[in-house]
């Protein structure tokens, strides 16, 4: 099996679309920095204006590494899943689409072996991905723009907040959300790899894979009482941004902020199951079906 | 003779579809046996079953003496093949692609070893090459090097001679018989043409819509006495007339261009005396095995066609 992921990861590195994602990231998260090391007071001013009044800080600190990050990952890990689907949706149908599925097939490895393969070669690859924007989003950001404390700026019922965490509070939170988005973007390649299995082209699973979370996201965000009822809890897009839920501080009584405190963890922990049943859901279903096909390319 | 793999009636249905019907036949230990049938006839869908890519609606196949569901791993491990065009990795080079299902073979060669295998196939020089790079027939004998690169006991061959050019083709030809003389291996060859088969195959099996027509020995089958006899002359109806009176009179037949009779092979060089001595000028005389008229007959004709017989 540590063979076959071996010779798995071997090839993704040797296929240029893999550079892709890497490169994508790198442009996007440079240009972020770019303009805010240029004019990102405007940014600020604006995120400030409903609360200048009752809100005393240091603006010139107020954009620093950490916040950089948060800025960053907001837009980014919604666009991440398209840079996953480009993998995985290529996982079983681009060895079919090519002739090598067969060839494969033809080896001493068992399908269900392919299959989990092709999931931890895109697992890893995900993970990858996640640590590759931590260099580029945090350390960066953090070596351009310094460190400091964090303020987050959230929207909870019809009320806007801005939080603030101390610097010291904030780096085991980027790793634990990083960890988080780990798992949720794993969701999105146990989905391609399922829909690679019924194709024998790469472009249909692919697309595929982005039209549902693009749906879904789109439906998890209709803010409306019968949808968040009965509708979100089954969706997954519905959990993909619960790693903002570690930037969430917990307060005491007063109101005051709890170093080391996570606001709500068993709904970040609620997720976390829901994410990790949907891509056992996903792969079982992938390898069942997998289990079953002709293979015909 | 040892059974290595044994087919038995074994069906394969796609929808109301028959693909592969009731087929039963044996390749024994040794042998180059050639899988005739014109295309579409079922070869394919008979060999992806052979390797497990589709499951058999009914039927058994064993391999090695083993059932091959139950003994899947153990027995790919002893079989090599290359299954209609040989696909591989195009931005690999021969190099890793070879190292690469040696690995997923559970084989950690060395590169001297791999070299070796890629000489084997006359691809030593071309190593570090891309394949996208390869012709048609470096790709297939790639293909093949990847079917040999863990020493099978049996292999298979799809078609192996599809779109090559001339010299390809025979490339191919001389490196299955390479492998069935100095190595011992145990191949199956599946075709469309009769007389790639006749040359390289010492067993055959016929099919014709899923079904099996014939199966034996190829020297058997391919009798020469049963050769049916081409002949243009420059006056045909003359030399028909004169052979009517001659001692192959029984099986002679005429149409608007050729005669045909059918003769023993040894009977030939009589022939082209006996016309010779009646002034007759041959423009062309060509034998064909009546199994290939036969296999002709099935190829083109969508009529039925009765059972053949040797």
């Amino acid at each position: 099996m540590l063979s076959l992921l071996q010779i798995e990861l071997f090839k993704i590195s040797r296929r240029p679309r893999t550079y892709i994602a890497f490169a994508a990231i790198t442009a996007i998260v440079l240009i972020f920095q770019f303009a805010f090391k240029a004019d990102g007071q405007s940014y600020m001013n604006l995120m400030l204006q409903n609360v200048q009044d009752n809100f005393e800080l240091d603006r010139s600190k107020a954009i620093n590494g950490y916040f950089m990050c948060y800025i960053i990952l907001n837009t980014l890990l919604v666009q991440v899943p398209i840079l996953v689907a480009l993998i995985a949706g290529d996982a079983i149908s681009g060895e079919a689409n090519m002739g090598t599925l067969r060839l494969i097939m033809t080896k001493p490895v068992s399908r269900t072996q392919l299959i989990m393969v092709k999931f931890f070669a895109s697992f890893l690859f995900t993970v990858f991905l996640l640590i590759w924007m931590a260099v580029m989003a945090l350390f960066v950001s953090l070596f351009i723009f310094g460190a400091d404390d964090m303020l987050i700026f959230r929207v909870k019922g019809e009320e806007s907040q801005i939080l603030q965490i101390t610097k010291d509070d904030v780096l085991w939170r980027y790793f634990a959300a990083f960890g988080y988005a780990a798992v949720a973007l794993t969701v999105i390649a146990s989905l391609g790899i399922l829909l690679s299995v019924f194709a024998e082209n790469s472009i249909g699973p692919i697309v595929a894979t982005v039209c549902i979370v693009i749906f879904f996201t789109i439906v998890s965000n209709i803010n409306v009482p019968i949808i968040d009822k009965n509708v979100k809890p089954w969706l997954f897009t519905s959990y993909l941004v619960g790693w903002k839920g570690f930037f969430y501080i917990g307060t005491d009584g007063d109101g005051q902020p709890i170093k080391g405190s996570i606001e709500n963890w068993a709904a970040i922990r609620n997720s976390l199951y829901i994410l990790m049943a949907h891509i056992v859901l996903f792969l079982g279903v992938a390898i069942y079906s997998f289990r079953k096909k002709d293979i015909l390319s | 003779m040892q059974a290595l793999l044994n087919v038995n009636q074994l069906c394969k249905s796609f929808g109301q579809f028959h693909a592969v019907n009731n087929l039963s036949f044996t390749v024994n230990k040794g042998d180059v046996f050639g899988f005739l049938g014109e295309n579409g006839a079922g070869k394919s869908t008979t060999i992806r079953m052979i390797l497990t890519l589709i499951t058999q609606t009914s039927g058994e196949i064993e391999l090695f003496g083993k059932n091959l569901q139950q003994n899947r791993k153990e027995i790919l491990q002893q079989v090599g093949a290359v299954i209609e065009r040989p696909d591989l990795y195009k931005y690999l080079t021969a190099y890793e692609n070879l190292n690469l299902f040696a690995k997923m073979s559970g084989l950690k060669l060395s590169k001297a070893t791999l070299m070796e295998q890629l000489d084997v196939v006359g691809l030593a020089d071309r190593f570090d090459s891309n394949v996208k790079t390869f012709s048609q027939g470096m790709k297939q004998r790639l293909g093949i090097a990847v079917a040999l690169v863990h020493n099978p006991e049996f292999i298979i061959l799809d078609e192996p001679t599809n779109g090559l050019d001339p010299q390809g083709i025979a490339d191919i030809r001389n490196l299955i018989l390479k492998l069935s003389h100095e190595r011992g291996k145990t191949i199956l060859v599946s075709s469309h043409l009769l007389s790639e088969i006749e040359i390289i195959a010492n067993r055959m099996i016929i099919i014709h819509k899923g079904k099996k027509i014939v199966e034996g020995e190829v020297k058997t089958l391919l009798d020469p006495s049963k050769t049916i006899v081409s002949i243009e002359t420059t006056n045909n109806q003359f030399a028909f007339d004169q052979l009517s009176q001659s001692e192959w009179n029984q099986k002679l037949t005429m149409n608007d261009y050729q005669i045909q009779l059918e003769t023993s092979k040894n009977d030939i060089p009589k022939i082209i005396r006996f016309l010779s001595d009646k002034n007759i000028d041959i423009q062309l005389i060509q034998p064909r095995h009546s199994l290939e008229d036969y296999f002709l007959k099935l190829t083109k004709s969508e009529k039925h066609v009765e059972p053949f017989t040797n």
